[in-house]
């Protein structure tokens, strides 16, 4: 079998000593930091029991919700689309956009967009569509895509985006981080200005008052919520709480989780007043509602509590395997041990297979997560179907082989006198494998993953029973 | 968009939700509303927190600004707010035009400024949005903000705990004033800053001034100056918005009166 991208871009990452040293800084610096600011907190770190239990509401409530928050927004003359898949989402933006005659889009950080593949068929409908986090414009200048969901560029090094800046900004080199965000600030003030269309995500919306909130510390998203003639917002179905005072919340934990944060730089509301849009902002203000794949996930109490999610990174900053492979191994908008659960969900189960098979189940990116979503419980389960495969999921079974293995090691372990011969001839057999004194260096076929990196102990010819047998008889000390 | 997409969208979460006839509760059923014990206790302690309260309150947001790099501070008159803008407008170079120019809400707090006067001397212009100006007084307001060294605004509240600020929009006090300037200034008067945002929600939500008025199209909560990490995870202040964010606060030196805050953030 050829080994997936999974498995060679996590192995080309973990030779990369400036990528791996980036990770550590970013995990060092923002993970603990996390940890202690819920510690921190007046309820102390169950403030995320409570998190949880008010996503979980929303979620279970969520046909009622996202009623209100559609009749809410019509109400104020904004709009409001729901989209069953990635191509309804993006034909209603182009649609959108065909009907303001827009040229050019600035965008604001939204990884649903990235799920969605908007940038590109945007720019395949014409329209030039520009990223504005300072990460995701790097990001985009360098045609990559995004290896963190807050920081997106953080396999980049200051040198290589000093280089990029200068080829493509026309600016001469720099590697000084304050210089190369003022070139940024220029080259983007310009395109905010210009913009007819400002795209953003939608952290969690308001049912009660029919509004959406962004979030961001460069102010980006305000610039293209406010500039541009015509706002479209994108919002994952299950990004949405019933009540103001549910924010009180989540405003405190998400900036904990994403950036180790008392307060983000920027939290706005944002709704519509009248026909005309936003006062002293866009004309139009229009809300595309997606599903792409999330009804299926919250149609399975198991895999319900994912929708919890709110996208914050946490888990990332505090994942071992993560903090080792960085963000593009996992080949998805959701990287990490949150992607590691929601991309098998939406893009198929045996399609992403590595991502769940590769975490460790070590259990930080719950303790870490603001909402408590149990990840390593979900992960498993995600193995489990791999194993046995399943109808509702869609899944085939990963490897007969394997199971054809199990099947057999069941059969053997439970049946001593077979168990016994199996071992003794084992102990026999291994000796045909290369090795040293005690440890076996090599093993064929399947077997070979575990002395890729590591060696094997080999079976000793007397079974430990028989010694404690012979011990108790007094004839071993 | 058409009304069977949205039913189709509804039918497929009311089938994963296993949704009977009668099984999806009213809206009202999920949501608080009317309020409780506790928030009549949080409204009633705000409301009537006295110059000392508030004084440490004060202390508090100038200690939570330290290290977002905010400036924070208490001035006795409007006479010496006005004097220390002049004093910023006159040390800091222009980014976006040659000219320094000053775009300013039309509140109350800031028209008492009287920095149109105060600015006169130093040859810089404040521009206001043009109320008699027609349907579109921003329209004007903000071609002067795209070139604006200082923009000044108010705020309905302000956040002990974190250094915030939070602004509803209304005619005369358009969103970009703090944003498209290089330096964002806010204005506010001492009895405008609560302890934190479990106080801000609950006066959101039932202060009954508020709650007729709405979030407004565009609320806002700031908190220091636009910054990024995106380079190598190094802090750079002034990413796109306002590089530099300084908070006046009006402390008049009288003898001390329980707070009274309407819902345009004014003195009643």
């Amino acid at each position: 079998m050829k080994s997936s991208f999974y498995k060679s871009k996590a192995a080309e990452s973990i030779q990369d000593p400036v990528l791996r040293k980036a990770l550590s800084r970013l995990q060092d610096h923002f993970g603990r930091a996390a940890a202690r600011g819920y510690q921190a907190q007046p309820e102390g770190p169950d403030i995320r029991l409570k998190a949880h239990d008010i996503r979980m509401n929303a979620i279970e409530n969520l046909d009622v919700l996202l009623e209100t928050l559609a009749h809410n927004i019509r109400k104020c003359g904004g709009y409001v689309h729901f989209a069953e898949n990635a191509g309804a989402a993006v034909d209603q933006c182009l649609g959108i956009a065909a009907q303001h005659h827009v040229k050019l889009a600035v965008k604001g950080k939204s990884m649903l967009t990235e799920e969605i593949g908007l940038n590109h068929a945007l720019e395949t409908a014409g329209i030039e569509t520009v990223e504005t986090d300072l990460g995701e414009y790097i990001v985009q200048l360098a045609n990559e895509t995004p290896s963190h969901i807050i920081a997106p560029a953080i396999h980049k090094t200051r040198q290589e985006i000093g280089r990029l800046f200068r080829d493509k900004l026309d600016i001469p080199y720099t590697e000084d981080a304050p210089a190369l965000t003022l070139a940024a600030r220029k080259a983007l003030r310009k395109k905010f200005l210009q913009a007819d269309m400002g795209i953003s995500g939608c952290n969690l919306a308001v049912a009660e008052t029919g509004h959406i909130t962004t979030v961001s510390n460069e102010g980006n998203i305000r610039m293209a919520t406010t500039l541009p003639r015509v706002h479209v917002a994108f919002m994952g179905m299950e990004r949405i709480v019933a009540d103001l005072k549910d924010h009180e919340i989540f405003f405190r934990l998400l900036p904990l989780g994403a950036a180790a944060q008392k307060m983000a730089g920027y939290i706005s509301y944002l709704a519509c007043s009248g026909k005309t849009g936003r006062m002293a902002g866009p004309n139009a203000f229009h809300l595309i509602i997606v599903d792409n794949g999330r009804s299926k996930i919250l149609a399975d109490p198991q895999f319900r509590e994912m929708l919890c999610c709110i996208r914050c990174g946490a888990c990332l900053n505090m994942c071992p395997v993560y903090g080792e492979i960085g963000g593009h191994a996992y080949r998805s908008a959701y990287p990490g041990p949150v992607g590691a659960v929601v991309t098998p969900l939406l893009m198929g189960i045996n399609q992403s297979a590595d991502l769940c098979l590769g975490e460790s189940l070590c259990g930080a990116c719950k303790d870490i997560c603001p909402v408590n979503i149990d990840i390593p419980r979900m992960l498993l389960l995600l193995r489990q179907k791999l194993a046995e495969g399943d109808k509702a999921w869609d899944v085939r079974i990963k490897s007969r082989m394997e199971q054809v293995a199990f099947a057999v090691w069941s059969v053997l372990i439970r049946n001593p006198n077979l168990y016994d011969l199996f071992l003794k001839s084992a102990s026999v057999g291994q000796n045909m494998f290369p090795g040293k004194g005690r440890m076996i260096n090599k093993l064929p076929f399947a077997a070979g993953g575990w002395t890729g990196s590591r060696d094997i102990r080999k079976i000793t010819a007397r079974r430990f029973i028989h010694r404690l047998k012979n011990q108790q008889d007094g004839n071993e000390v | 968009m058409t009304d069977s997409q949205q039913a189709r969208f509804m039918g497929r979460i009311q089938q994963a939700l296993q949704r009977t006839d009668s099984g999806a509760p009213s809206f009202a059923e999920l949501i608080q509303t009317v309020p409780n014990d506790d928030d009549l206790d949080l409204i009633n302690q705000i409301n009537s927190r006295d110059r000392k309260q508030n004084l440490t309150l004060l202390d508090s947001m100038i200690a939570a600004g330290q290290p977002l790099s905010m400036h924070i501070e208490a001035l006795e008159s409007e006479a010496d707010i006005a004097s220390s803008i002049r004093k910023i407008a006159v040390q800091r170079d222009p980014e976006w035009g040659n000219q320094k120019t000053i775009v300013a809400w039309d509140h109350p707090l800031v028209k008492r400024l009287d920095l149109t006067a105060v600015m006169e001397p130093q040859g810089i212009p404040v521009y206001f949005p043009e109320r008699a100006s027609g349907n579109a007084p921003h329209e004007n307001l903000r071609t002067h903000a795209e070139q604006a060294l200082i923009g000044v605004t108010s705020a309905d509240f302000a956040l002990a705990q974190t250094a915030s600020l939070a602004m509803k929009n209304r005619m005369g006090h358009p969103p970009y004033v703090s944003l498209l300037p290089s330096i964002h200034i806010a204005v506010i008067r001492l009895e405008q800053i609560l302890s934190n945002l479990k106080e801000l929600y609950t006066l959101l939500k039932w202060d009954p001034a508020h709650k007729q008025e709405g979030l407004s199209d565009t609320m806002t909560f700031i908190t220091g100056p636009s910054k990024t990490a995106d380079i190598e995870a190094t802090l750079v202040n002034g990413a796109h918005g306002p590089r530099e964010l300084i908070v006046f606060v009006l402390v008049k030196n009288t003898k001390s009166t329980p707070n009274n805050t309407s819902a345009n953030g004014e003195l009643m």
